[in-house]
């Protein structure tokens, strides 16, 4: 047992760090929106391997384990980063699984929903500026080109994502058919969910780091405002429950590289863990910066944004309490 | 970071399970809410624990307490005399390492913790039970309260005031008090837990200066020794316990619309809530296993964060499977018609003692908000 993050974690997340604190810095998230995708951002994440690092071809066998790709969502959600980083690397590794390399060009994403009754992926992450999909399409898991050009099809949303409903074009590679695709599809999106825990601790802890300075700073009755109890309890309990998140991320990352039977079980609290904290430390970090908080010049509104968004992705995330109880307890037995 | 549950670990958890099997004994098991005390196997726990736990890692230490509550055992007596030897064999003085350390890891001596006052509440610094040096002596006059053990101790580790002149942490020293010295007294004090606790009392003690612990006014910086000692992280052990109950109650009870309460989609969520704040606290309390083990810097608010979050979690997963089981939840374990054993009443009836006792949780944000985030202190010093 170790919780100290290894030298391999720690190199990279010190470089990963590096280029976001330079290049992924609020004014260059603010500059994104709406659509929040900086292009150059992206060619410079991609010179530094990323997001290739997650597939076996582009890394000569050697894709990089989900306890580092962790550690690069975590400091993509520390930052905001406008660029397409959870979807790429879950496409990726979900082509790794099937056997298949990676596109030459283009950004591939991630249907996490599979297509709707007009056959289209709806709400597709990083829909806007993807040129392939990975997706369930009629009970097969494929590759897919998307209709139309990125782009075409954004819709400006909270989280200031690239989402898009977009529908598949007719080149496509089948990755997983008949009774397989599905558990291969629930796969990926496991991948996806650990990757977004990580990206909400590092963004509910980058929003507690903000708060917590300016707690020291500001002054309301002649005193810091966080020397009131009420304030400083309730960071906290936020610090502890972010350990608790990061702790759980980790685990389910460990446990995923390793097969270790609990994968699922851990990826399903990470996930249900993280969701509802980052929505509720954003909130009172929001909160403890008073009227200011509330305002679009402040960053923490940044924060609170895409703590509300990002979860729902998937769709409810409270659900996946159902899905956890079905992974601890089995199928519901009805009588 | 890295999880792996240890080789062996099966092996280990077997032994432990023997260990208890056979040393527990017999007349005391079903009686584990009342907390009862046997002393050899006190010894046999300490002895067992020096032995095959010294070099165990964080998941085996988890493991030893989890399978202790799962046998309907209670350790809380073990971990005071622990801390004590601890203590003693890093800041005693000579003969207190090669003496008494000993008697308390053989579990010779038991101790009792002797720190807060009926008037002094969480600021155990406050402490006003007065020592006096009179010649080799010392004369100790005063009382503490939730002297949790001292019906069982042979010694208290008494917090005193020798200084009234001197700012309050500068003023205090430690003793080992013998239970049986003349002056003391023990009265017990029943709790909503079954168990109880005691107040102590004592009128014109003596005890020889070779009971001191630490300097003269050094009390504080003993204190600060012993308690570092006490968040080494056991925690997490009643949450796993009270998890398990619930969920072998639901594979169990009939449920009105489906085959079983496990099948019931709220029952269900329910536990699984309570189980993924039990995986949180588990990893809170391995990382300081982790830290003791390794020899990692432990952050201040550590141990505190963990104690916070677990007693925390305890208390609400308590509370909401107590209204889960339904009506007979209010039936106590030794009446006919409890449920499980009486596992959730008695759950429900002990959460507030765990909330407050070893550190209230106000007391634990506390230190997190300071020494840890370095909030400016909201409590007078």
């Amino acid at each position: 047992m170790d919780f100290s993050l290894t030298d391999e974690q720690s190199e990279l997340q010190a470089a990963v760090g590096r280029l976001f604190d330079e290049h992924a810095t609020s004014a260059a998230v603010r500059a994104a929106e709406p659509l929040g995708f900086s292009s150059a951002l992206w060619r410079r994440l991609g010179d530094l391997g990323i997001p290739d690092m997650a597939s076996s071809a582009a890394t000569d066998g050697a894709p990089a384990t989900m306890s580092q790709l962790i550690v690069v969502a975590e400091e993509y959600g520390r930052r905001l980063a406008p660029v397409p980083l959870l979807e790429s690397v879950t496409a990726f590794r979900a082509l790794d699984r099937a056997g298949v390399d990676i596109p030459e060009s283009g950004i591939v994403t991630i249907a996490l929903r599979p297509a709707d009754r007009n056959g289209s992926l709806s709400l597709l992450g990083a829909g806007a500026v993807a040129d392939r999909a990975v997706a369930l399409i009629n009970d097969a898991l494929v590759l897919t080109d998307l209709a139309g050009e990125p782009g075409e099809g954004f819709l400006s949303n909270l989280g200031s994502s690239p989402i898009a409903t977009r529908d598949p074009g007719t080149q496509q590679t089948v990755l997983s058919a008949g009774a397989k695709a599905r558990p291969v599809f629930e796969l990926a999106v496991g991948d996806w969910k650990v990757l977004l825990s990580a990206a909400l601790v590092g963004l509910a802890g980058e929003a507690h780091r903000m708060t917590v300075a300016y707690v020291k700073e500001r002054k309301a009755f002649g005193v810091p405002i966080g020397w009131f109890q009420t304030v400083a309890h309730r960071l906290a309990d936020s610090v502890n429950d972010l350990d608790g998140a990061r702790f759980l991320v980790h685990k389910a990352a460990w446990a995923i590289d390793n097969d270790d039977k609990t994968a699922a079980r851990l990826t399903s609290m990470a996930y249900s863990y993280s969701t509802s904290l980052a929505g509720r430390i954003t909130s009172e970090c929001l909160h403890f910066h008073g009227g200011i908080g509330y305002t679009l010049e402040h960053d923490i509104q940044l924060y609170f944004r895409r703590a509300a968004a990002w979860p729902l992705a998937l769709g409810d995330p409270r659900s996946e309490l159902a899905t956890l109880s079905t992974k601890m307890f089995g199928e519901r037995r009805k009588r | 970071m890295e999880f792996s549950v240890p080789n062996q670990a099966d092996d280990f958890r077997e032994q432990v399970r023997a260990f208890f099997a056979e040393a527990y004994p017999d007349a005391l098991r079903g009686r584990r809410f009342e907390r009862p005390h046997d002393k050899e196997f006190f010894r046999a726990v300490l002895r067992w624990q020096r032995q095959h736990l010294a070099d165990r890692d964080a998941y085996e230490t988890s493991a030893f307490f989890q399978e202790a509550a799962q046998a309907g055992i209670e350790l809380t007596t073990h971990a005071p005399t622990r801390m004590i030897a601890e203590t003693l064999e890093q800041i005693g003085t000579d003969q207190q390492k090669a003496e008494v350390a000993p008697r308390l890891r053989e579990g010779d001596y038991l101790i009792a913790l002797g720190l807060t006052e009926p008037d002094a509440g969480s600021d155990l610094a406050a402490a006003r039970t007065r020592a006096v040096r009179q010649g080799d002596n010392w004369l100790i006059n005063g009382e503490k309260i939730y002297t949790s053990n001292a019906q069982h101790a042979t010694h208290v580790f008494l917090l005193t005031r020798t200084n009234t002149e001197a700012p309050k942490h500068n003023g205090l020293t430690v003793f080992l008090v013998p239970i049986d010295a003349p002056g003391v007294e023990v009265r017990p004090l029943h709790t909503l837990a079954y168990h109880h606790t005691n107040m102590t009392l004592y009128r014109d003690v003596h005890v020889p200066d070779s009971a001191r612990i630490g300097e003269v006014d050094g009390g504080w910086e003993v204190m600060k020794v012993a308690l570092s000692r006490e968040q080494a992280g056991e925690g997490s052990t009643d949450l796993h316990e009270l998890v398990r109950q619930a969920i072998l109650w639901a594979e169990q009870a009939e449920a009105p619309n489906c085959d079983r309460m496990i099948d019931d989609p709220i029952v269900r969520e329910r536990i699984a809530r309570a189980a993924i704040d039990l995986e949180v606290a588990t990893l809170l309390a391995q990382r300081s296993a982790w830290a003791t083990a390794t020899g990692v810097e432990k952050n201040p608010g550590w141990g505190p964060g963990s104690k916070l979050f677990e007693t925390e979690a305890y208390a609400r997963a308590a509370a909401d499977f107590f209204s889960m089981v339904g009506p007979a939840a209010v039936i106590p374990f030794e009446e006919e018609g409890t449920v499980s054993g009486g596992w959730f009443n008695y759950c429900l009836r002990d959460s507030p003692v765990r909330l407050i006792g070893g550190g209230v949780s106000e007391v634990m944000r506390e230190i997190v908000a300071e020494r840890r985030l370095g909030l400016p202190r909201a409590r007078p010093k």
